[in-house]
């Protein structure tokens, strides 16, 4: 015994092309009989009339009427459930239509008209918590590049996040690979088996190249903002992307990287970890805790991993180590490398004046001028107010490096340089002439000025690693891929009477 | 669009880290962007400006509303899901209770000495037609003395064309919205030429009010209680299908309103002189249907209205000297600056000296998704109201970026019948800059002149950052 | 975004998929071209040393991702230049075509259907075997529903044929099948496959999407993902008849 239901909804107009469709979809669902929804015109009405359904009376050519004839009531509740699946899918906009639309103005606008997985957003910092909400809102996670974001702001930022099971990286966040894609400041390597949590970005960047150099690739680096493991923002991002990553298939284990990190959220952060099920290990900088390059040996011998020679170019004609008087100038462009190197030169020199101290009372005044160890962030946001980060407009330390060739109290040079997508195209010439023409001067004054250079990149960047390494080599500069190895290179020089 | 490599079954962060080549959205710096595309990454750059001025904190503010994503759901969902039925034809008195003496008019709250020429005329005009004065001289004067009152349309849940002035002796349509049991209202149309609404109150204006107290009335007030209720939202569907945009644009609407009320006027119980006078009087009006789509415009932004977080703006409106809107999550504060003057074509010797600064509560169209937001689907205005077809698919196009939607039944046949940009959103607005577009006519500057000419529009920008302060100041 | 390759041949970016990075990145070899579609070109490698599942498909970024793709980030239509039986080159992380050549410079990641502890369950490949290359099109019919039923055979632990017969399809197919075999396939089959044999509540939906794949491309892998499902839970281990 068949059961027919019609069901008449007022005022709810379709075109009979798409009704025509609705109509067919319908009849083919399983259990229907037979099926027609039209709008209630006369016509349609004895049509379906002639089909043995009771049309009620008050229909008119305004209304649609849906009319299931089913082998039992599941069919037709499933023929009822189709037709309003098929006229709710009639409804969804389509792409097509004259005229192209026009750009989207707002990121939620783009993600939506680019059906994108993730948002990048570098507007300026006092209008990034809009877009970075807008993106959260639409369901994305967001790679925040903008810096002065307010704490305040960062973390209702991540809090809404959570609450929509995405990610803010960010903000003041440079680095970070999704499946194998460069956003920001990143380097070229193989996908692999180690997961990353960079709340700094030249700290990563230094990591996933040693892990390059050692044959070893990364799955993802999910950058966390440089804030995120102070006690303020507690590790709201870090929590979340160690989870999204422990859950990753392709990922087997964890390295975590920061600035020195606040001690209670690292203890809290650590717990959480130990309850993932993956590895996480973890190279946050601090004293007292293992340089950069040493955590990420700790990490390829945990993993079973060989730890290689890493690569360097040992220049010939340095002076006799312990022979230099005069202090260390450190010239970083990646505020993690001037972190790691403090860090390291700290031990064997002590004290060391900086414009991102160790200690508050080792802070620089405004010259960034002294006579004794000093190390310079140029990253610095200081050091970035209206002018770009020094690893796409070097100019600044350009200038520093000519004066510390000419100035008596530096005994040796220590530079960084970092490679990939986002850096500087051709960072090495440019280097190699400041590097000559600094060596010369200082020979001019009756000195003879090492220079060290860390280079961060891999032979995939598209500047190439040994390319740019042999050319600053060529110019006299001793070069090493690993940043613990460079300091001690240069605090070799040092010990001779001032 | 790009295809989605994302998993569409779950895993943390929605999947990010299953994708197999991550599409990604940019706004700001352009180099990102180019280092993507480098990467033969699928990249939409967001055409990202500021915001309007000083606005970033409140955006902030309003963004981060937990309420928010449901109230604005809430509120387009019931912007939306609103009927409109013509159930009834009315007397002001007995359909708004007006008292005599009082006077609604459109757009914002206004009183004698700001209000503008054609503002004014109407009143002139509307005093004249209840027998208040029997002079224009006297009405003036009885009017600038505050002797009477005058009080939105809005503020009665009634909505009226350009001077939208209504008095208790005035017929109305009355439509209802079964779903959300309410009630809006509308005057009827006069035509075009000298009419009250454009500010005209000559001897031919008074007059036809008095024929349509008497005559027209009475007679719709027949058919429609006898062949009623006739569905306005899906002759709404309908015309936006047949080139209407239901703002500047009724043609269609108008000859399908005619084909329902026809069968009633007829058979009504008047003379059949009268009858055929109301007919022609009817069918020769192309604009006869916008005082139907306005009220069923009216009750949808009424649905939408007074959910607390929403920033969906309710009301877009205009006295003629202010353009004031009102927003759900803000209850019945207006936010208003100084009317902009329509840019378009002119009727006659017309010219932009003529215009009178913007006019109407008929923008209460563009505040439901269409008029203006629906230009795609009319190409033909912009021989009325100037630009060209190019211009009248952009401007629908360019409204997605400011609303939250596009409506299910309201479609634009040439954008593949995509659903009208629907659903205004203050922070949106805020945010992109972009005004919403009204599509209107002009009246004349001087009282008495009536209609000078159609055109563009927009509101006066600060309207927006303003909401958005009081959206911010009750989260 | 053009870049000039040894100044000669402008180059756009593209991801390689890692089933054919060795392909793409080896020496320079011709390649035939099987198809050329506004948003998919598919290209088999034609010298002595080839085989005949040799295939790369090039796709603008709004097609269809196969496993076997290098993906473009530009939507269709992609203007290559070369039609059905033109003859190209393929090596060193380029695709050179007429006037332009795609530069491989990463790879993207193709998901790929799980696999469980080995099953007690059993499939008869016999007959899904015997029907390879029946069926018109790029992609014959039964060759969509093996890949199906191989899909969800990795997924649910039974075991799979010992070979496949791919000479007796098309190229690109017989392509498919190798991917298949190894787990991988469009994303959203994977999807459904995974939600399949989860009972997930999703099911619904991914196999909607499923079935919006060509034109009887997905009712083909449905049909074979059901069939070894239907096998794995009914009572008798003998599963599929032929």
């Amino acid at each position: 015994m068949s059961i027919t239901h019609v069901d008449v909804r007022r005022g709810a107009y379709h075109d009979s092309v798409t009704l025509l469709q609705v109509s067919r979809t319908v009849a083919d669902a399983e259990g229907v009989e037979a099926a027609q929804v039209a709008m209630a015109t006369e016509l349609n009405v004895e049509v379906l009339t002639g089909m043995g359904f009771d049309i009620p009376d008050g229909a008119g050519p305004n209304d649609l009427v849906l009319a299931v004839r089913g082998a039992d009531d599941a069919g037709v509740a499933a023929g009822m459930a189709v037709a309003e699946a098929a006229l709710a899918a009639k409804s969804v906009p389509s792409s097509g239509g004259f005229g192209d639309p026009p750009t989207p103005r707002t990121v939620g606008g783009a993600l939506r008209a680019g059906g994108a997985d993730l948002a990048l957003i570098s507007v300026p910092g006092r209008f990034a918590t809009a877009e970075a909400l807008d993106a959260i809102a639409a369901g994305a996670s967001v790679m925040l590049f903008s810096d002065n974001v307010s704490v305040e702001d960062e973390i209702l930022l991540k809090d809404a996040a959570a609450d929509a099971d995405v990610l803010v990286m960010g903000p003041d966040c440079g680095t970070a690979v999704i499946g194998g894609v460069a956003l920001g400041f990143a380097n070229v390597v193989e996908a692999g088996p180690i997961g990353m949590v960079a709340a700094s970005g030249t700290g990563a960047q230094q990591l996933m190249c040693l892990l390059d150099a050692a044959g070893v690739g990364i799955s993802h680096c999910l950058g966390v903002g440089g804030r995120d493991l102070k006690t303020a923002v507690g590790g709201r991002s870090t929590r979340q992307a160690l989870a999204a990553l422990a859950a990753d298939p392709a990922t087997t284990s964890i390295v975590v990287v920061s600035k020195p990190p606040d001690e209670a959220v690292l203890a809290d952060l650590e717990e959480y970890a130990g309850g993932l099920g993956v590895p996480v290990r973890w190279a946050t900088l601090g004293a007292g805790r293992p340089d950069l390059t040493s955590a990420l040996e700790a990490v390829l011998r945990a993993e079973g991993r060989d730890v290689p020679q890493w690569p360097a170019w040992v220049a010939s004609e340095d002076p006799e180590p312990g022979s230099v008087a005069g202090a260390l100038r450190g010239l970083f462009c990646g505020g993690t490398l001037a972190d790691d190197a403090m860090l390291i030169a700290a031990e064997s020199l002590g004290d060391i004046r900086s414009n991102i101290p160790l200690r508050d009372d080792l802070a620089l005044g405004s010259d960034l001028r002294d006579d004794g160890h000093l190390v310079i962030d140029f990253g610095d946001d200081g050091l970035t107010q209206g002018r770009a980060h020094p690893m796409i407009d070097p100019s600044l330390r350009m200038e520093r490096i000519a004066a510390e060739a000419a100035d008596p109290t530096c005994g040796v040079l220590l530079l960084d340089l970092v490679l990939g997508y986002g850096a500087h195209a051709d960072p090495a010439g440019e280097l190699a002439d400041a590097i000559t023409a600094a060596r010369t001067a200082a020979r001019d004054g009756g000195r003879v000025l090492p220079v060290v250079v860390s280079v961060t990149g891999t032979e995939g960047d598209p500047q190439g690693l040994t390319a740019t390494c042999e050319a600053l080599a060529a110019a006299g500069a001793s070069v090493f891929l690993s940043n613990r190895d460079a300091t001690r290179h240069a605090l070799t020089f040092l010990g001779g009477t001032r | 669009m790009t295809q989605p490599t994302a998993p569409t079954t779950g895993g943390p962060l929605r999947g990010l880290l299953a994708v197999e080549s991550p599409a990604v959205a940019t706004a700001g710096v352009p180099l990102f962007a180019e280092a993507l595309r480098g990467q033969a990454v699928a990249v939409t750059e967001a055409d990202w400006q500021p915001p309007m001025e000083g606005t970033e904190a409140n955006l902030g503010t309003v963004m981060a509303d937990t309420r928010r994503a449901e109230a604005n759901a809430t509120a387009y969902a019931r912007l939306t899901a609103s009927t409109a039925e013509l159930c009834d034809v009315k007397q002001a008195k007995d359909a708004l209770g007006l008292e005599r003496g009082t006077f609604l008019h459109a757009g914002p709250p206004i009183d004698w000495e700001r209000a503008s020429g054609p503002l004014r005329g109407a009143f002139i005009g509307a005093v004249l037609f209840e027998g208040l004065a029997d002079t224009a001289e006297e009405a003036e004067k009885a009017l600038a003395a505050g002797k009477f009152t005058f009080e939105p349309c809005h503020h009665r849940n009634a909505v009226g064309p350009m001077a939208g002035v209504v008095s208790p002796s005035m017929w109305m349509y009355g439509l209802r919205d079964e779903v959300h049991d309410a009630w809006s209202w509308c005057s009827l149309n006069e035509g075009l030429g000298k009419v009250l609404r454009y500010g005209a109150y000559g001897p031919e204006v008074v007059d036809r009010l008095h024929w349509m107290t008497d005559v027209l009335g009475p007679i719709l007030q027949q058919s429609v209680r006898a062949t009623g209720p006739f569905d306005i939202k899906s002759i709404l569907a309908q015309m936006l299908q047949m080139g209407d945009e239901g703002h500047n644009r009724n043609r269609a609407g108008s000859l399908m309103l005619l084909r329902e009320l026809l069968p009633g006027m007829i058979t009504a119980d008047a003379s059949s002189t009268d009858i055929a006078e109301a007919v022609r009087f009817s069918g020769a009006n192309e604009h006869f249907f916008l005082n139907l789509g306005m009220p069923a415009c009216k009750l949808a932004t009424m649905a939408a209205h007074g959910i607390p977080g929403s920033s969906l703006v309710t009301t877009l409106a205009r006295n003629g000297t202010d353009f004031g809107i009102r927003v759900s999550g803000t209850g019945d504060e207006w936010f208003t600056g100084p009317a902009n003057t329509p840019e378009g074509l002119f009727l006659g010797d017309y010219g932009p000296e003529d215009a009178n600064p913007d006019i109407g509560d008929s923008a209460i169209t563009e505040t439901a998704g269409i008029g203006g937001f629906a230009m795609a689907a009319a190409p033909a205005i912009v021989k009325f109201v100037g630009g060209d077809v190019a211009f009248a698919l952009r401007a629908t196009q360019t409204m997605y970026e400011i609303t939250m939607g596009e409506h299910p039944m309201y479609q634009v046949p040439i954008l593949d019948f995509r659903g009208t940009p629907t659903g205004i959103d203050v922070v949106s607005v805020v945010r992109t800059g972009i005004l919403p577009q009204i599509n209107t006519g002009m009246a004349g500057r001087v009282a008495g002149t009536g209609q000078v000419g159609a055109g563009l529009v927009t509101p006066p920008a600060e309207c927006f950052p303003a909401a958005l302060a009081a959206l911010a100041a009750r989260v | 975004m053009l870049t000039t390759v040894s100044g000669v041949l402008p180059t756009i970016p593209g991801a390689v998929s890692p089933l054919v990075r060795g392909l793409v990145a080896g020496r320079l070899r011709p390649a035939v071209v099987l198809a050329a579609f506004p948003s998919a070109l598919y290209l088999a490698l034609a010298d002595g040393d080839a085989g005949h599942a040799d295939v790369v498909a090039v796709v603008t970024s709004d097609a269809l991702v196969l496993p076997t793709s290098i993906l473009l980030a530009t939507p269709s239509p992609h203007p290559w230049g070369v039609v059905a039986g033109d003859v190209v080159m393929l090596g060193g992380d380029v695709v050179a075509l007429r006037g332009h050549g795609i530069r491989v410079v990463r790879s993207w990641r193709p998901r790929r259907v799980g696999t469980a502890a080995p099953s007690a369950a059993t499939v008869d490949w016999r007959g899904l075997l015997a029907d390879v290359g029946r069926g018109e099109g790029l992609t014959p019919r039964a060759d969509d529903v093996l890949c199906g039923a191989l899909l969800a055979a990795r997924a649910v632990g039974i075991a799979g044929p010992e070979t496949l017969p791919l000479e007796r399809t098309t190229s690109l197919s017989a392509s498919l099948l190798v991917a298949a075999s190894e787990g991988y396939a469009v994303s959203c089959v994977v999807d459904h496959v995974a939600a399949a044999v989860a009972g997930s509540p999703d099911v619904e939906r991914t196999r909607e999407q499923v079935l919006a794949i060509g034109h009887t491309s997905g009712a083909g892998l449905v049909e074979g993902i059901d069939l070894v499902l239907h096998a794995a839970t009914s009572p008798q281990p003998e599963g599929i008849l032929s």
